[in-house]
């Protein structure tokens, strides 16, 4: 087991391009990490350079304290999982995790079946060792795949994207198994997925990339409340935060749908911006006819116009256009397309208690707390509200 | 739910109306025409259809994976390099799935039928198949493909001169780059060492020699793994020689030549000592003696069929020029080996073997025989011994004809009928991440 340290690690192509632009991350012994972000965000390459598969242009990468910048995969003492996950029909359960050890030849027959019956073990294995990988169920024989990694007995476990490769089925189920056998283990696992849904609900710690910077790392609530920038903002959250922008007259702000006056706390962060950017996560909304009264006045009340409700049973999600200000803002464009390209699309989604009866095409009331509102500079992105200190 | 989209670079209309809309597992056997062609443990389900008297392999995946996989075939494709050819890609209506066609390998074979018949002992023949996947991946990293699942199950084999071409059937992991760090062809390697000893571990204990077969399954895949670097460092050697010394160029040269490479560019470079250069040599590719019978005769055959048929144009020659007591052009010699000797020889070998396989082919094992039968018995058989030991089905042990007797040809494939599908519904072959 070991940590694995990156230190202002730089991989420049050789058109010049920085694929990871001065990465520094520190995974700590046993920590779950994920790094995630958008096609082209570097995250790949950065899982390979700890793995040896890319050159480091600069930087250090150590694991253990040990750097390893020179070093070849193998002497890394990493597993990566699911890389080559054939089963063979002919071999049992035994020997299909066993004979990456015998190929090794450093340990003895016992050493080798300690080490098989302990992983079979972890695994929920041990009663099905003598079996041909045939009678086991699709997710036993991904187990047996996960023993051959395990017996490596490697200081940490490296995924690359594992689920793209499974059916939808497939897909849920195996998220569990690895993250039962993580926390057994308590092993330093890095795990790379473009899925922000993986993301949050597998890692003790998101790493979030875009175009080869780091832009956040923290616990999966951590982004989801507190997230730096726009860009995060919007990465994580399904469905994504709305994005807003707001004209400040005095203290009040004025959003294309409502006007209100800003909370004491925001108005220092905000200084003497004439135009900003809000978030609203879309289940920040209520219906306001299923809110206590007494709670009514301490938030913004306002009418929207309906256009479609979605009702899915366990929620449901309006729809409500909106008018958008002519204002054209640097780099939101470049933004918007890291994001999948929906995020200023001129209409709230608004996330309802699936008691609500708001109808399409209704015009309904609908409340928000804007004290829970974050504010981003228009300019760089940055998350504004982050400066002010917590409210309940 | 995504819209059905149907994108083929084969326009056989068999193809284009088969059942796209419905998910592979669920295609009618009695209305495709199946057939049935074994595929190693494979974590997504693989079938075989016949189309327009042609065969093709149809693979059941998720989009991005086989959007993915059909992206890398079509850059090997445009390189010349070993693999499928990709024939298209089918976006389906359900859930996440699409379907990837490829262009089946003719006259290819499986490890798995050809060492379940080639008895360990065999060592010719297995040496030959562990060249054939050396060479694969080499040639693969020279062009900046690493594979990242090298295995028996997911390479086929065809049989070129007297050796074996390997090509890659499975490029779900495979990545394109500009050139592959040392990392990623180590790491290859290793990926690959490790699945060639699963592989051939998996035969051992299916012919029930899995405790002789540890040791040697392992000092195989090792074998393939020395072999590969071999070559690798036989490609980027840079002695340093003598201003002047033509000789050690010429000999460099030759030495590539021989194992096929195609010399494309030779520098010479000062290394600031004005005695002494470094010699670097770039290669092109791997068809030297190919692009050389081609140029003599434009036939267009693999590597290790042009080697046997230039030694065969230039023992003839060298024999021509004997009787006549004069030099005869190369060009002249070419020609009249075509029209006296090649034409009736392929034509009078591919009737020894019924008609079955590759025409050009059964030329070379004809020669190859012929040369074995005559090493046994001390002076020339000729080829009337050679023909009749080919339709026997029974050459010199060791040959690489040997290897043709083991396996049905695809033509002879049976039709794979609900029946069977049943059948092999009862043990499923392993479905995995």
């Amino acid at each position: 087991m070991a940590e694995i340290t990156l230190k202002n690690i730089v991989k420049t192509y050789g058109d010049g391009f920085p694929a990871v632009n001065d990465v520094s991350l520190d995974i700590a012994d046993g920590e779950f990490m994920i790094l995630v972000g958008p096609s082209g965000c570097g995250k790949s390459t950065l899982l390979r350079m700890i793995v040896g598969l890319e050159d480091i242009t600069s930087g250090d990468m150590l694991i253990g304290g040990n750097r390893v910048n020179d070093k070849a995969p193998r002497d890394r003492n990493l597993a990566m999982v699911f890389q080559n996950y054939a089963l063979y029909p002919h071999l049992s359960v035994f020997e299909n995790i066993a004979f990456p050890l015998r190929l090794r030849k450093t340990l003895s027959n016992d050493e080798i079946k300690e080490k098989v019956e302990k992983a079979a073990a972890t695994l929920e294995l041990t009663e099905h060792l003598d079996r041909k990988p045939s009678n086991l169920s699709g997710g036993q024989r991904q187990r047996v795949a996960m023993g051959r990694a395990i017996v490596r007995d490697a200081d940490a476990f490296l995924f690359d994207e594992p689920l793209s490769n499974l059916d939808a089925k497939l897909r849920g189920q195996m998220r569990t198994e690895i993250l039962r056998m993580q926390r057994r283990m308590g092993i330093t696992t890095v795990y790379v997925t473009h899925d922000q849904t993986e993301a949050m609900t597998l890692g003790d710690r998101v790493a979030l990339l875009r175009k080869g910077i780091l832009q956040q790392v923290a616990t999966p609530r951590e982004l989801y409340e507190q997230p730096v920038n726009m860009f995060v903002a919007g990465f994580i959250g399904s469905p994504p935060m709305n994005f807003v922008p707001a004209q400040m007259d005095g203290t009040t702000m004025k959003l294309p749908f409502v006007s209100f006056d800003v909370p004491v706390g925001l108005r220092g962060a905000i200084g003497d911006r004439e135009w900003v950017m809000v978030g609203i996560r879309p289940e920040r909304f209520e219906d306001v006819d299923l809110i206590e009264e007494g709670k009514v006045s301490d938030g913004v009340t306002f009418d929207g116009k309906i256009d479609v409700v979605e009702w899915l049973g366990n929620e449901q999600y309006a729809y409500l256009p909106y008018e958008l200000p002519q204002i054209r803002v640097e780099g939101l464009e470049e933004i918007e397309d890291d994001l999948g390209g929906e995020t200023m699309q001129p209409q709230l989604v608004v996330a309802l208690d699936p008691a609500s009866k708001i109808a399409d095409g209704t015009t309904a009331k609908i409340w928000f707390d804007p004290s829970r509102l974050h504010v981003f500079d228009m300019a760089s992105g940055e998350n504004l509200s982050l400066t002010v200190p917590a409210q309940s | 739910m995504p819209a059905l989209e149907v994108r083929l670079r084969a326009t056989s209309p068999e193809l284009l109306s088969l059942p796209w809309r419905v998910p592979l597992a669920d295609w009618d056997p009695t209305r495709v025409a199946f057939r049935d062609i074994p595929v190693g443990p494979s974590r997504h389900l693989v079938r075989f259809v016949d189309a327009d008297r042609r065969l093709w392999a149809l693979k059941s995946l998720p989009r991005r994976v086989a959007q993915r996989e059909f992206d890398v075939l079509r850059v090997m494709e445009t390189r010349s390099l070993a693999a499928v050819r990709p024939a298209g890609i089918v976006v389906q209506p359900q859930d996440d799935d699409a379907v990837l066609v490829t262009h089946y390998l003719q006259r290819s074979w499986q490890y798995r039928r050809l060492l379940m018949r080639v008895a360990p002992d065999a060592t010719a023949h297995r040496s030959r198949l562990f060249d054939g996947i050396a060479s694969l991946l080499l040639d693969l990293h020279r062009n900046g493909v690493y594979w990242g699942d090298c295995s028996l199950a997911n390479t086929l084999f065809t049989r070129d001169g007297q050796v074996i071409q390997a090509w890659m059937v499975d490029a779900e992991t495979a990545e394109v780059h500009p050139s592959l760090s040392d990392g990623q062809r180590r790491a290859d390697l290793d990926i690959m060492v490790e699945n060639v000893a699963g592989g051939l571990l998996d035969v051992a204990a299916r012919r029930g020699e899995f405790d002789g077969g540890v040791e040697r399954a392992f000092a195989e895949a090792t074998s393939v793994a020395n072999r590969y670097t071999e070559l690798w460092d036989l490609l980027h050697l840079e002695p340093t020689v003598d201003a002047g010394a033509t000789d050690t160029v010429t000999a460099r040269v030759r030495d590539l030549e021989s194992f096929g490479f195609a010399v494309d560019e030779v520098r010479l470079e000062s290394d600031g000592d004005d005695e002494t250069l470094r010699l670097r040599v770039d290669v092109a590719g791997r068809r030297f003696h190919a692009e050389q019978l081609r140029a003599l005769t434009g036939l267009d055959v693999g590597e290790g069929q042009a080697r046997v048929l230039l030694s065969d144009l230039r023992d003839l020659r060298a024999r021509w020029e004997q009787d006549l007591g004069h030099h005869v052009p190369e060009a002249i010699a070419a020609r009249r080996w075509m029209l006296e000797v090649f034409t009736p020889g392929v034509e009078r070998a591919h009737a020894a073997l019924s008609g079955h396989g590759d025409p050009v082919q059964a030329y070379c094992d004809l020669l190859e025989v012929r040369w074995l039968l005559s090493e046994q018995a001390g002076n020339d058989v000729g080829d009337d011994r050679a023909l009749d030991a080919l339709a026997r089905r029974h050459t010199p042990g060791g040959s690489a004809a040997e290897v043709s007797f083991v396996e049905l040809p695809t033509e002879e494939l049976p039709a794979l009928t609900p029946e069977l599908l049943e059948e092999l519904g009862q043990e499923p072959p392993p479905e995995l991440p």
